[in-house]
């Protein structure tokens, strides 16, 4: 991808901290401008741990609460110094999709979680070999019940059509033979077992290649694709550029992924340094996600400790999304689908419940000038609020009240235009 | 009021007291002339030591000052005008018309002490007894109550038993509840089977109930004992007020790390042929269900049987942790129901029935893929113990929850331990080799708490009560842990409580409901720096 020559400016830093961090606060804008690209894309794509999480996990992957997962989720994203480990913990759970109702046990997803979380950012030949024997998915997609005498063609169909390649290079009989790679596979005492004696050792021909494939070598084989590297490129593009990505914005990034081996912080290192990334047209054209908009919010208001995750979790599922459990395998549209009015509302219903209810839990910055307002909502959101809307949200909010930044950060949050980052 | 129009009032209502009590403080009593009508009635022996108590006890002094002060206030300085003992009479509460009494060695220095305490209220003398009313009308009603021209509370219907049985300790309280019947009519009607097997006799109390009497104790913690007559509980609700069977084996003591024991009197064969009276309409295939499950588990035996053949006491007892528990903070009570089983036949059924249900259980368990129940046998002190475990290698993690569920019967001669852990199995049958105690002959439903033990439970599963807190609440997970601890540290402090509630059959249309509060608790509350002591 053509390498961004622009100066790193306050709007520039801001937009690559919406997208890639949930959030742009002043502070971190002003950090960001003072290292420059180079070194805060590094940050970013750094991991870093998040041992207070951790041990909050470590106690609710135990919990047989449905929402424990959703609810683990939003309170590590909205505090983690990790941002971007948070945000593909999401978007691989928006790819590889499974979901608590089939799976059934919140531990399996909380595993799940964790590895999107150890190996999201590495190899994605990886990342899908270990996707393949993760117990949530091999629940989720029927590889518990696959033999050699009776190979279920779930998983390998939906590895084929859309974890890897998508829709296109393969056929019903390559779908036959990868499904023939995977038996063997299955689950004992909930965690991944291979029975030999289960799988089935022949010869298959998948795209095309033959041999004695396992599961391991088809997922490579998938993976490995051009058209992975198109239909990967196409879905990062659509969660970091645009909701609808240009087609030679995605053809740049599948280029820049095959020329990083299918390794996803070099792909995104490449995409965060490329001039796509900040093109005007690509600034605020990503609809956010409920989760997103939920983490964005908190994250903008300096919240230090998660407020009720289970409330979270909740009021992100009255907009319209369920972490962890997702209505199918094809997980959710997103774009301007997550914008109708009962989601609006279930927006407006949460930043009151926020700023009102959980409001101590907020540290945001100074809100009491114009001039003030004005820079807070254009890092958070991209867009300068008009006079009149300042003037507004200064008259509704007095000078006075000593609730003051918290409701001012509420009324900027709840402007359509941070319902895009 | 003058002066003048003061004094006149007090020479009356001196000369009127005079034959009755105006010579002997200790002998006169007070309650002689609030007047009937008053619907509440406190009697405090002892003004002195019911401070000394309360200002011994940390709760009074831990418990916020806003909702304390007024009346922390008030008492001490009753206390301070010289008031020994103290009566309160009120209609029916403090908004409407009472009188207070109080005696002290120097009446006219406590009126004047009461005056400055209410200075709207109205004045009074009863012989060596200063008082106030809180207006005119009181003054005059209660000397009509003296000159006898009107009655006492001491002439109102069961009153005078109702102090017999509850008088003498540091606080006597009688509320007159028959003005509130129209508020409670349905209490006692509720056609929900759970809440008539459970709250039968509670509900029939609160909805009949028109009295209620009972004493305070402050003597090393708190102790309330309550009694209200009532109406006798109808044919379809007498299960819950049960007679003790002759012949029925004493209850098991608690083991040792017992955090709480419930006791509960219910002769279940009545409840079962008397359940078309509370069973809703929706509930009925619920029913159906069960006790056609019933027979199945239990060789074809019909329900009446099976519950004709139980005795009337159901003992819950929760206890420690598994002491070979591999999950540290994540490590749950045990728990364990008693019940005598006088018919060997249905001992035997029952043996059987608990194996065929795990096996029921593990069939299902296997259709869904799920861990299954491996079926053991123990012996221990002579008594045979079906015991059920999850084998540590069908589950996940080493520590898993549900290693610390190992479904267990037993028997203790005739009485069948159902219990969640083979240990509170063997913690019982120990307790139940011990030299029986003799019969406490008590029938009510009783709950007994140990606060030492619970507070042990509530820092067992530390984890877990965290997980639930930081989902529920958010916060960092050291918040968390601290409120757990805080919560645990204020259990600890409970030495002992127990709470009963029964019903004893009086006459044929009647009955007395009793209640009793115990709790030995010291130090409820850590004391805060400078709060009143």
């Amino acid at each position: 991808m053509k390498a961004f020559r622009g100066p790193f400016l306050r709007d520039e830093a801001a937009h690559l901290l919406r997208r890639a961090a949930f959030a742009a606060t002043p502070a971190a804008v002003d950090r960001a401008v003072a290292d420059g690209l180079d070194a805060t894309v590094e940050r970013l794509l750094a991991p870093s741990v998040d041992a207070a999480a951790d041990r909050r996990d470590a106690d609710l992957r135990r919990s047989d609460e449905p929402h424990a997962v959703a609810a683990a989720w939003l309170a590590r994203a909205a505090t983690t110094p990790d941002p971007l480990g948070e945000a593909l913990v999401l978007f691989w759970h928006d790819h590889f999709v499974s979901a608590l109702a089939k799976v059934g046990e919140p531990r399996m997803m909380f595993d799940q979680f964790a590895l999107f979380r150890a190996a999201g950012r590495g190899s994605f030949v990886a990342l899908t070999q270990a996707v393949a024997r993760d117990p949530a998915m091999v629940r989720y997609l029927d590889l518990e019940r696959t033999t050699k005498d009776a190979p279920n063609e779930n998983f390998a169909r939906e590895l084929l059509e859309l974890f890897t390649t998508g829709p296109g290079p393969y056929g019903e009989r390559d779908v036959k033979e990868a499904a023939r790679a995977f038996t063997g596979y299955g689950l004992r005492a909930g965690r991944f077992r291979f029975v030999p004696a289960s799988h089935d050792d022949g010869e298959k021909t998948v795209f095309g290649v033959r041999g004695r494939f396992g599961g391991d070598d088809v997922a490579r084989l998938a993976a490995e694709r051009p058209e992975t590297a198109a239909f990967l490129a196409r879905k990062f593009a659509r969660r970091f550029v645009a909701d609808v990505p240009a087609d030679a914005v995605v053809a740049a990034l599948a280029a820049a992924w095959t020329a990083a081996g299918g390794d996803v912080a070099r792909t995104l290192g490449v995409l965060f340094r490329s001039e796509a990334f900040y093109a005007p047209a690509h600034r605020r054209a990503v609809v956010r996600c409920p989760a997103s908009f939920v983490v964005g919010a908190l994250r903008a208001g300096g919240v230090a400790a998660p407020p009720s995750p289970a409330d979270l979790a909740r009021r992100t599922l009255a907009m319209g999304r369920a972490v962890g459990d997702p209505p199918s395998v094809k997980g959710y549209p997103g774009g301007d689908a997550w914008r109708h009015p009962a989601a609006r509302l279930a927006r407006l219903d949460f930043l009151a419940h926020l700023v009102e209810v959980e409001g101590a839990r907020l540290s945001p910055p100074p809100l009491a000038t114009r001039d003030e307002l004005a820079a807070f909502a254009r890092d958070v959101s991209g867009s300068a609020p008009t006079r009149a809307e300042l003037d507004a949200i200064l008259r509704a909010v007095k000078d006075d009240d000593p609730a003051r930044d918290r409701r001012r950060l509420g009324l900027l949050f709840a402007r359509p235009e941070c319902d895009r980052c | 009021m003058s002066r003048l129009a003061l004094a006149l009032r007090c020479v009356v209502l001196l000369l009127l007291l005079r034959p009755a009590a105006a010579q002997d403080v200790d002998a006169f009593d007070p309650l002689s002339v609030v007047p009937e009508d008053c619907r509440i009635c406190v009697d405090v022996a002892d003004l002195g030591r019911f401070l000394t108590a309360l200002r011994s006890e940390n709760l009074w002094a831990g418990l916020p000052d806003a909702a304390t002060a007024e009346a922390r206030a008030g008492l001490e300085r009753l206390a301070a005008i010289g008031a020994r003992r103290v009566v309160f009479g009120a209609e029916a509460g403090l908004g409407k018309s009472w009188v207070l009494l109080v005696s002290a060695d120097d009446a006219e220095r406590a009126l004047k002490g009461l005056r400055e305490l209410v200075p709207a209220a109205k004045p009074l003398r009863v012989g060596k007894w200063a008082g106030l009313g809180s207006d005119d009308d009181a003054v005059d009603r209660l000397a009509s109550v003296a000159a006898q021209k009107k009655p006492s509370v001491l002439r109102r219907d069961g009153f005078a038993a109702a102090r017999k049985a509850f008088g003498g300790g540091d606080v006597f309280v009688h509320v007159d509840l028959a003005g509130t019947r129209w508020l409670r009519g349905g209490a006692g009607k509720a056609k929900d089977l759970g809440q008539a097997l459970l709250a039968a006799h509670v509900l029939g109390a609160a909805a009949t109930a028109d009295a209620i009497t009972a004493r305070v104790d402050l003597d090393g913690g708190l102790r309330v004992r309550a009694g209200a007559p009532m109406r006798a509980l109808g044919p379809d609700r007498a299960f819950a007020a049960p007679s003790s069977r002759p012949g029925a084996a004493p209850p098991i003591p608690a083991p040792p790390g017992t955090s709480l024991r419930l006791a509960l009197r219910r002769d279940l064969a009545a409840f079962w042929a008397r359940r078309e009276s509370f069973v809703a309409d929706d509930a009925r295939t619920g029913v159906a269900e069960f006790q056609n499950n019933l027979s199945i588990l239990l060789g074809g035996l019909a329900a009446e049987e099976v519950f004709a053949g139980l005795g009337d006491r159901f003992d819950l007892y929760v206890g420690p942790p598994p002491a070979e528990n591999p999950a540290p903070r994540h490590a749950f009570p045990t728990a364990a129901v008693v019940v005598d089983v006088p018919d060997a036949a249905l001992r035997t059924e029952l043996l059987l029935g608990f194996q065929t249900t795990l096996g029921v259980v593990n069939a299902e368990a296997a259709q869904q893929r799920r861990p299954r129940y491996l079926i053991e046998t123990a012996d221990h002190r002579g008594a045979r113990l079906v015991t059920s475990r999850f084998l540590p290698e069908l589950l996940p993690d080493a520590d898993d929850d549900r290693l610390q569920l190992r479904p267990t019967l037993a028997f203790a001669g005739s009485r069948m331990i159902l219990a969640t852990h083979p240990d509170a199995a063997r913690a019982l049958l120990d307790a139940a080799a011990q030299p029986a105690a003799p019969a406490d002959g008590r029938t009510e439903d009783r709950l007994e708490f140990d606060g030492a033990a619970a507070a042990r439970a509530v820092r067992s599963a530390a984890g877990f009560l965290a997980a639930q807190e930081a989902l529920k609440k958010g916060g960092a997970p050291e918040e968390a842990a601290a409120t757990i601890e805080f919560l645990a540290g204020l259990v600890a402090r409970v030495e002992r409580a127990s709470i009963a509630f029964g019903v004893a059959p009086a006459e044929k249309d009647a009955a007395t409901a009793t209640f009793e509060l115990d709790l030995r608790a010291p130090s409820v509350l850590p004391v805060k720096a400078g709060a009143p002591r």
